[in-house]
């Protein structure tokens, strides 16, 4: 799954201990969520949406979308 | 012919490497908050358990196991579980402080630490069997080898994430 964490963070000039601190997790869960190797659970998506005043849908993006996003025609 | 936009004076680009150079320092010198209290309290659980197993460690070498096996003398070789005890207290305190991830990294490492141990010991319990080898020096390498496999799996999934 895709997201657009590094985007918005990076917009807030905040870094990775930054965020893990406003999420109060660790910057090591941060930099794997970033890299799309860990999926956060619900309520920490559903933290990370409030923090950055967006839905969670706009901030994750699911495998099954990118596909179809690739394969569609731009117009 | 230089290449469009990959010039070494470009400003944006010198601006851009910079800023994710600098990003990237500060990502991997600086700890959250809640990294360092984790760390804090790690040291706070297992320094004085590590202190209290050394030392209780230490004072079975002068131990004799052909002595009467009185209450003290059992008292006295047991004692390196008190240490233990408080290592795993610790342990389950440190998952309990854990964010998602670190827990999910910490079972995973656990359960692959356990199946070491759970095989290992098989191979043992076969090898007493066959009256090949001491089974406490057996008992011994099995326990360090399932310590070594648990840490080593959650250093290595740690490092993955990092």
């Amino acid at each position: 799954m895709k997201n657009r964490l590094r985007e918005l963070r990076a917009a807030r000039d905040w870094t990775q201990a930054d965020l893990a601190d406003r999420l109060d997790v660790s910057r090591q869960t941060v930099n794997a969520i970033e890299t799309g190797r860990y999926d956060p659970s619900l309520p920490l998506a559903f933290k990370l949406a409030a923090l950055f005043g967006d839905s969670i849908e706009s901030l994750f993006l699911p495998a099954h979308d990118e596909a179809q996003q690739r394969t569609r025609p731009s117009p | 012919m230089a290449a469009r936009g990959s010039g070494d004076n470009d400003p944006d680009i010198m601006t851009r490497v910079l800023y994710v150079g600098r990003m990237s320092i500060s990502q991997t010198e600086h700890k959250s908050s809640s990294d360092v209290a984790s760390e804090h309290a790690a040291w706070r659980d297992a320094a004085p358990a590590i202190a209290l197993l050394v030392i209780t460690q230490g004072s079975l070498i002068g131990f004799d196991p052909r002595r009467p096996s009185d209450l003290a003398g059992v008292a006295w070789a047991l004692s390196p579980l008190v240490a233990i005890a408080w290592l795993v207290c610790g342990q389950i305190r440190a998952l309990r402080r854990a964010d998602e991830l670190q827990r999910l990294q910490q079972l995973q490492a656990l359960s692959i630490g356990f199946a070491a141990l759970v095989v290992l010991l098989i191979g043992v319990g076969l090898l007493h069997a066959a009256e090949i080898g001491d089974l406490a020096q057996q008992t011994q390498v099995v326990l360090m080898s399932g310590i070594f496999a648990w840490v080593s799996s959650l250093a290595v999934m740690s490092a993955r994430s990092r």
